[in-house]
């Protein structure tokens, strides 16, 4: 991933976060709005529910008090005909104000004050009165006096001025028991017409509060009654405390509407306000005149906290729940933006990793041998080798090269996946390098790598290793198998597996003993080597391409081409496994390693075969040391006296050409002549380091020339072609290589 | 290699006996100067113990054979055995040469 995918992720990430949390909160408002309008709805339809209970209770109560008010008013209108039938008895008015009192069991008391010197025997004043005292008795006393100069007081006064009934502000009882009273007056009239005295029935406000407080709107709900002074004749106790009007109660008040309905109520008008009191608490107040004869006024107050209390309480409750959904909704956002987060970090880090792999694969594969590596190794050798790596680097290696006419090979396969195994197979690739480079035998290479991936892994890793040598002097072949796959040999259109110890594989055991082996190959064969990868190459369906398949695809191709190319062989396997597995995901690294080996040794039976080296300089001396080991080693190896002796000939002829003119003029160097013999034939090949020089492609020289024609040289040559039933050259790593074959049999 | 030669009879031969291959020419040609430088001779070089010839040895009976005719002599081979006399075939040398049993 690069920098720009980063940054483009990160800012998708604030995208949706800042979009997640946006939306989250436009659903919040949105909720909030809508709950807020339904508040308001509810709050409203209260309001006016309130306000018609309000009025009932208003209703209600003023009833009462009317009704109470009315009791007193019928009871005075009652008596005062009473009174006016005995005016002129003045001593009967205490038993008219007596009866009063004693039929009206809610009036404390009742006075029929006469005007002045009505009768001039009572004096300046006279006031009969009855009153119930507190033990239920009834007294009556003349109350009218210098000190109780009644004529200016309101309940005289008031009905004399507007002759007709009147209702007094409440007033404090004086007989000591501070009761409040308030008292309905009423005009008596003589037989003229004229006002002689006016009657009144005194009545305990207690009664009118019995009546008032028998219900409430609400527990805190409270009733405010006053006179139409603002006198207070019903309240809560707060606004009572030294005050007698409502106007004294609420001086204080900052409230501009409390003071407004307190006005209203005086002038007896109806309505309903919020008011807030010095607290800060609100409330509703509802008020409408008493009616009846007094000109009272009525207030119903509830606070608004009883009011919406249940309201309030299910909104508290609401904006909890809603509170903690958000909250919930909120931790769920940030969850998942960490999520992301995380999931960002691991993506990164994976892209990490994942190139780290891939350059730990690259430096893997880079150990194996190139891939253009040619596939020749040496003249009788061909190999090639193949890793198709898994996704994820692997531990497979293969290695071959050539070194002092043997050909060194291997393949492994680490157990495990990723970078430790990839490590293991580094450190075994180097190791086979580094140790078979000693001319150790495999059996003692595989030991030793045991011993050094024994002391160095502490993974417990192990490697499955095949590894080869190939001695092209006598086309053996010495191997050792650590537990690897067998490899197969394709020789002559049959497939067999190389007989092999499976012994154990290396890093198991640290000195177990590896047991070598030794075939002969045949001359012209094949040998295939792999890892489990090839074998275990899996289909969509967890098939396995397995060994049989391995065997018939061998097979097909040594069918039809015998001794195939390298290049061949492997390349039909990989398209095999390719068309078997058909794009399923490869799980392991898939290796192959294809050895191609044709003998240039001459020999029918591998077990007769022979083979003797000599080197010598290249000058003539050498000629008589050559000329008995050819002839010597001819003869041991059943040549006849005679054929031994051409093929010295031939050799001896093929030698010199090369003392004359492979080697600059005056110097000399290395000739080697190596002679393979079976009792089919003897095969001699002469290698040297020289100029390139092809003998075969002289021109054979005339025979039937007369001796003045015939030239001096050309005969060395011709001899050898003479003497021999084949001759091969061929130039190779800046060697002449030169081979004689003299057969036995013609 | 030994190389022997005779004057008797007024036939002049030479006895190789050995192997003449080319390491051993350049010394059998020495020896063998005084056919070189005899004229009008009769020469035989018996070959019956001449077990081995090389190309060097038959350019140097090649040379002897010139050498002979420009000098008049005769120069006749005994005695070869069968792979010398084989060797002669080969290289169209039996032809050039009178050799004899």
């Amino acid at each position: 991933m690069d920098i720009k995918n980063i940054r483009y992720i990160k800012h998708l990430k604030k995208m949706v976060e800042i979009r997640s949390f946006l939306l989250i909160i436009g659903a919040a408002i949105l909720l909030e709005v809508t709950s807020a309008i339904q508040f308001h709805y509810v709050r409203d339809k209260i309001s006016a529910d309130l306000q018609l209970r309000a009025n009932n209770e208003l209703e209600a109560k003023s009833l009462a008090i009317r009704n109470l008010l009315y009791t007193a008013e019928s009871a005075v209108r009652n008596h005062i005909w009473d009174a006016q039938r005995l005016l002129d008895q003045p001593d009967s008015m205490y038993s008219v104000a007596r009866r009063l009192v004693e039929q009206n069991p809610e009036i404390k008391g009742s006075a029929i004050s006469f005007v002045q010197d009505y009768y001039p025997s009572k004096g300046h004043w006279f006031e009969p009165y009855a009153v119930r005292r507190n033990d239920g008795t009834i007294d009556t006393i003349q109350l009218g006096s210098k000190d109780h100069d009644y004529f200016w007081m309101e309940f005289f006064e008031a009905p004399y001025a507007k002759n007709g009934g009147h209702w007094s502000n409440p007033y404090l009882d004086s007989d000591g028991a501070q009761t409040r009273l308030t008292t309905f007056s009423y005009p008596v009239h003589d037989k003229t017409g004229k006002i002689a005295a006016i009657m009144d029935a005194d009545v305990a406000l207690g009664g009118i509060d019995s009546v008032l407080n028998v219900s409430y709107l609400f527990p805190s709900s409270y009733n405010i009654l006053i006179s139409r002074n603002g006198e207070l004749m019903d309240y809560p106790d707060s606004l009572k405390e030294m005050h007698s009007t409502l106007n004294e109660a609420i001086a204080n008040w900052n409230d501009t509407v409390m003071h407004r309905v307190a006005d209203k109520m005086r002038r007896g008008e109806r309505g309903m306000a919020v008011i807030e009191d010095n607290d800060g608490v609100k409330s509703h107040i509802f008020y409408a005149p008493v009616g009846g004869g007094a000109d009272w006024s009525l207030a119903v107050v509830c606070d608004n906290k009883s009011i919406f209390h249940s309201l309030d309480e299910m909104r508290n409750k609401l904006l909890w729940l809603q509170g903690a959904g958000f909250i919930f909704l909120l931790v769920i956002l940030f969850r998942s933006t960490r999520n992301i987060n995380r999931i960002n970090k691991l993506s990164i880090e994976k892209e990490r990793i994942d190139s780290e792999l891939n350059i730990a694969r690259e430096i893997q594969l880079g150990m194996l041998p190139p891939p253009g590596q040619k596939e020749v190794i040496g003249s009788e050798v061909m190999g090639l080798g193949s890793l198709i790596p898994a996704k994820e680097v692997g531990g497979d290696l293969y290695d071959y090269y050539e070194s002092d006419g043997k050909v060194f090979f291997c393949i492994g396969d680490v157990s495990g996946k990723g970078v430790p195994a990839s490590l293991l197979m580094a450190v075994t690739r180097s190791l086979f390098r580094a140790v078979s480079s000693k001319g150790s035998s495999p059996a003692d290479i595989i030991s030793l790598i045991n011993r050094y991936v024994l002391d160095t892994d502490r993974s417990n890793m192990f490697v499955t290793l095949f590894v080869g040598i190939l001695d092209l002097s006598t086309g053996r072949l010495y191997y050792c198998n650590a537990g690897h796959d067998a490899p197969y040999i394709l020789s002559e259109g049959r497939v067999e597996k190389l007989p092999v110890e499976s012994n154990i594989p290396v890093g198991v055991i640290d000195d177990f003993s590896f047991e070598g082996q030794t075939v002969e190959l045949p001359r012209k064969c094949s040998l295939f080597l792999y890892t489990d990868g090839l074998t275990e190459a899996m289909d969509k369906d967890h098939n396995q391409f397995g060994e049989e398949r391995l065997v018939e695809t061998l097979r097909k191709v040594e069918a039809a081409d015998q001794l195939p190319a390298p290049q061949l062989l492997i390349d039909t396997m990989s398209k095999a496994v390719e068309e078997f597995v058909a794009g399923a995901e490869q799980s392991d690294d898939l290796t192959m390693l294809a050895i191609r080996y044709e003998s240039h040794l001459t020999r029918n039976s591998d077990k007769n075969s022979n083979s003797k080296m000599l080197k010598i300089d290249s000058q003539l001396s050498e000629i008589p040391r050559l000329n008995r080991f050819v002839e010597e080693s001819a003869v041991e190896a059943g040549l006849s006296e005679e054929k031994a002796s051409e093929l010295k000939l031939a050799v001896e002829e093929a030698v010199v050409n090369v003392i004359s003119y492979a080697y600059p003029a005056g110097e000399t160097g290395p000739v080697s002549i190596e002679i393979i013999c079976t009792p089919e034939e003897a095969q001699v090949r002469i290698i040297d380091e020289g100029e390139e020089f092809d003998p075969t492609a002289t021109d054979d020289v005339d025979i039937s020339l007369d001796v003045d024609d015939r030239a001096i040289g050309g005969l060395g040559i011709h001899l050898v072609k003479q003497l021999t039933d084949s001759l091969e050259y061929r130039r190779e790593d800046g060697k002449n290589i030169l081979t004689l074959t003299k057969t036995n049999n013609s | 290699m030994k190389t022997e030669i005779q004057n008797k009879d007024g036939v002049i031969t030479a006895i190789l006996d050995g192997e003449l291959d080319t390491a051993a020419t350049v010394q059998t040609q020495e020896e063998l100067k005084p056919l070189f430088e005899a004229k009008n001779e009769k020469i035989n070089v018996d070959c019956s113990s001449l077990r081995y010839i090389s190309s060097s040895g038959l350019r140097l009976f090649l040379g002897l054979l010139k050498q002979c005719k420009a000098n008049g002599n005769t120069l006749t081979l005994l005695h070869m055995n069968n792979e010398v006399k084989n060797v002669f075939k080969l290289t169209g040398f039996d032809k050039l040469f009178d050799i004899h049993d």
